[in-house]
């Protein structure tokens, strides 16, 4: 059975020209913008990378959208370690595996995952301490195998140098075109303000673009969220304040307010007098033994996979619903037609919510473990089945229950992207833990910058989407020259003194 | 996260000498002391072992300088590196794969020619080379910017913080109480002698206060009423991801104010200064250097274009104007010793730990750590030292 999905119940239209491209030797065939990890998952390619020290077998879904997550990265047309997950298939391009030898399937390497107890972390400083030359001859062979044998190609050193656009000054700008960003970037236009979005998808509207389910919207109407999504972009597009960046990341947040961005036309540098933080947050993986293993994925990548790919992750799979969002993905996979092997919620009993458990799956007799341990994802190259462990007991040697599967979701929560605020603040006396437990939903700091949404620890949408516009109106309020911090904006930290010692109006 | 070496019992009320800064010189100098018999040492640091230039530094080593007391200084130190693994019983991922100055321009080929002249005079092992030769050595690099250099085969880099790892854990082992997040927030001195040192975890007394305080320096001279004529700096560094090996030996670049190596996991490290020295005491990375270690790294070896940046980072100097260290007792406060004012700390700590441990212990200190004297400062004796690759004139980068 193809892993397409050929009528999707709820989402839109997916894409729709097929192309042909090389793999390792082999044509394949996948639709034009989708990510190559995508097509070639859908093509049965399940093993996309090593890992970098143990050579432990990468799949798709692993920790999408983290930075520099190695998970799937590929070599494309000779530039290698470009993230599969978000490169789209153009047609016609020619795809290869790295860090393995001879092959990624079978990975003659992979033996140091075997002996790993030979190797514990930190072995290097042990080894060969006595004797210069055999430490030598250590670091010659390992050389061999250093930086997994990458060279950039003469062809390929000559594509990535990139122009350079010189500098942008703007009122604002917006890091992240989530609902957040866009919400805020609309607000400040409405406000005066000429804005900058930055946006790292092909097109904004951030993890909204793969939600299915109903989001209300600052107008109170309740739409699928990707639609609420293609809107709010639609109309950030045609807005003659707000210039949209997409493909773009910002590269850092440097002294005097300098944002440096990559741009697929070159390297703009922003200079705004006004920054917005939406960024978004991460899934975060669930520790157990074999979470790595290729079939082991996280909710938002899958979420994306089935909403916006239109490609199931498996035949059939476990959701473990640590995260109210879990059960949502678990009846989306449902109606795309993957079987549930059964859905785990690792809390104890006592906290899930009474009627979690949609009745949609109940109907369906998919099996249902609240208060069950995850231990262990059995597979190598592929997982075969999730083992948990029944309410009540602990330790080895008790109970378990083995659940035969080729894909495991994990919905374990999320973690907000504060890179951009981390590079500025990690310095600072005031934490932005601190901060966020004293706002609440988006805050503020000196200096004309405002964090929203994910990034400000947010996980409901419609909840990112009134933060953001209230953001995006007090941002187009506030006046360099007075240089006071901004008010926290949510509700909760109204009155409060601002975390940064400055006054609240 | 489990600090190597730190001492988990309670800050003592007295110790034999007290040592402020856990970088690499103070923990050198702390595990050379304990090795000497010296009893009841403490190493105190604000942060964490490591934390200030010693971790954050280029992690180059070579001895072929061009003044007599520089290559006298740095060629004890790499010959201690060459067995410091062993020493330590730690490898610190010493590389003797070469270091190479490169000329670019026909002043700089005579000035490495001239320099290599000095060397063989002074009794330290490097040789000239042609432009043909430095193809060779390097045959990544550009060739435009290889027209010769000096090369000095057995010099090389070794892994910074396995190295203030080893000398935390051999000292440690020792004896020596390294205790970390304690801010010395004063120098007790007394007749014309130090007594001890304040600190946010309450005072402690000692006979030998040395001020190995890196970029904070030059405060805690002060505490001591003693005045340091150094200004301190901002330096930045990158590194790359993991590629094939294509850079074998450390490579300066006089003409980019630039150093860099490749580690034996393929990581690619380096930074650039600007033709000024930037005069902040700022931790941030700047997007100018930034934008200037980029371009000129891609300059100096094409294959870089493309690669992703790991990592970037700034840390601090503290320097002199003739940008030597500044090592040894202070006349004025018996008893306060000293050994900052580093810009090439790293590649000095073995042979100073050394050195001074024994000045230290015997109360005469070694020829070789003599003319590092801050006297020399104050009388306006500074030291000729030409051959190094740092900027020199006062500005910012700001």
């Amino acid at each position: 059975m193809s892993l397409r999905i050929t009528t999707h119940p709820s989402a839109s239209p997916g894409r729709s020209r097929r192309v042909a491209f090389t793999f390792e030797g082999r044509t394949l065939h996948g639709y034009e913008g989708e990510p190559v990890a995508t097509a070639l998952h859908a093509a049965g390619v399940r093993v996309l990378s090593r890992s970098f020290k143990y050579h432990r077998p990468r799949g798709i879904g692993l920790t999408c959208g983290t930075p520099s997550c190695p998970g799937c990265q590929l070599t494309v047309d000779g530039q290698y370690g470009l993230p599969g997950c978000a490169t789209p298939l153009r047609g016609g391009e020619s795809v290869r595996r790295e860090r393995a030898w001879p092959g990624a399937d079978r990975d003659l390497l992979g033996a140091v995952d075997r002996f790993s107890a030979l190797v514990p972390a930190g072995f290097q400083f042990r080894l060969f301490r006595g004797s210069p030359r055999l430490a030598h001859l250590a670091e010659r062979l390992m050389g061999v195998i250093a930086g997994g044998g990458r060279t950039v190609g003469a062809g390929a050193a000559a594509r990535a140098l990139r122009p350079r656009l010189g500098e942008r000054r703007t009122s604002l700008a917006v890091v992240g075109g989530g609902v957040a960003g866009l919400a805020a970037a609309l607000a400040a236009a409405e406000g005066g303000l000429e804005v900058v979005l930055v946006d790292q998808g092909d097109e904004p509207g951030g993890v909204l673009r793969a939600e299915t389910r109903r989001v209300r919207g600052l107008d109170g109407v309740e739409v699928p969220g990707f639609r609420l999504a293609d809107g709010l972009a639609a109309r950030a597009r045609a807005h003659a304040s707000i210039t949209v960046l997409t493909a773009s990341t910002a590269l850092g947040w440097y002294e005097s307010g300098v944002l440096p961005v990559d741009t697929p036309d070159g390297l703009l540098v922003l200079r705004p007098e006004r920054l917005l933080v939406a960024t978004g947050d991460y899934d975060v993986p669930m520790p157990f033994p074999g979470n790595d293993v290729p079939g082991v994925m996280l909710a938002g990548p899958v979420q994306r996979l089935i909403n916006v790919d239109h490609v199931r992750p498996g035949e059939r799979a476990v959701v473990v619903a640590a995260e109210p969002y879990g059960y949502g993905l678990a009846e989306q996979l449902h109606a795309v037609g993957v079987a549930l092997a059964a859905v785990v919620d690792p809390r104890p009993e006592q906290e899930i919510p009474a009627g979690a458990f949609p009745a949609v799956l109940a109907a369906a007799r998919v099996p249902y473990l609240p208060g069950h341990a995850v231990r262990e994802a059995v597979g190598r190259r592929g997982v075969r089945r999730l083992v948990v462990a029944p309410p009540g007991t602990r330790g080895a040697g008790g109970p378990v229950v083995r659940l035969a599967c080729d894909t495991v979701v994990v919905a374990a929560g999320r973690r907000p992207a504060e890179e951009l605020l981390l590079q500025r603040l990690y310095h600072g006396d005031v934490t932005l833990d601190v901060i966020r437990d004293e706002a609440d939903g988006p805050y503020s700091l000196p200096g004309g910058v405002a964090v929203a949404g994910g990034a400000a620890g947010t996980t409901d949408p419609a909840t990112a989407l009134a933060h953001g516009a209230e953001a995006g109106r007090r941002l187009s309020r506030w006046k360099p020259e007075s240089d006071l911090p901004l008010t926290p904006v949510s509700p909760g930290a109204a009155g409060r003194p601002s975390p940064s010692g400055g006054t609240s109006d | 996260m489990a600090v190597p070496g730190a001492c988990r019992s309670p800050l003592r009320r007295a110790y034999d000498v007290v040592i402020v800064g856990a970088g690499v010189q103070g923990l050198a100098l702390a595990y050379e002391l304990a090795k000497l018999g010296v009893r009841d040492v403490a190493v105190l640091d604000r942060s964490y072992p490591g934390g200030g230039g010693s971790g954050r530094n280029g992690e180059m080593i070579r001895s072929a300088f061009g003044s007599r007391e520089w290559t006298g200084l740095f060629d004890e130190s790499l010959r201690r590196w060459r067995t410091l693994s062993a020493e330590l019983d730690f490898n610190v991922l010493f590389s003797g794969s070469g270091y190479l100055v490169l000329a670019s321009t026909p002043e700089q080929v005579e000035r490495c020619r001239a320099d290599a002249v000095r060397q063989a005079a002074l009794g330290v092992r490097s040789q000239f080379v042609t432009a043909e030769e430095a193809r060779r050595i390097v045959p990544e690099v550009n060739p435009d910017l290889a027209l010769g250099g000096v090369y000095q085969e057995h010099a090389g880099f070794a892994h910074h913080d396995a190295v203030v790892w080893g000398y935390a854990r051999a000292a440690a082992r020792l004896g020596v109480e390294i205790h970390t997040g304690v801010t010395v927030t004063g120098v007790e001195v007394a007749g014309g002698a130090v007594r001890g040192v304040r600190t946010d975890r309450g005072d402690v007394a000692a006979p030998v206060v040395v001020n190995a305080a890196g970029g904070g320096a030059r405060t805690i001279a002060e505490m001591a009423g003693v005045r340091l004529p150094t200004r301190t700096c901002r330096l930045e560094m990158i590194v790359t991801e993991s590629v094939a090996p294509f850079l074998r030996p450390a490579l300066a670049s006089l003409e980019l104010l630039g150093y860099c190596h490749q580690t034996a996991r393929g990581e690619f490290v380096g930074g650039t200064e600007l033709p000024y020295s930037d005069v902040s005491d700022s931790l941030n990375g700047t997007y100018t250097l930034l934008a200037d270690m980029a371009a000129k790294f891609v300059r100096l070896l094409p294959r870089l274009a493309g690669v992703r940046l790991l990592r970037h980072w700034a840390g601090l100097v503290d320097q002199a104007d003739d940008l030597s260290p500044v090592i040894g007792p202070v006349p004025e406060v018996s008893g306060f010793h000293l050994t900052c004012g580093w810009v090439y700390g790293f590649m000095g700590a073995p042979a100073t730990g050394a050195l001074l441990a024994r000045g230290i212990h015997e109360g005469v200190m070694p020829e070789l750590i003599r003319p590092f004297s801050v006297t020399r400062l104050h009388e306006g004796r500074l030291i000729q030292e030409g051959a190094l690759v740092v900027a020199a004139e006062e500005g910012s980068a700001a």
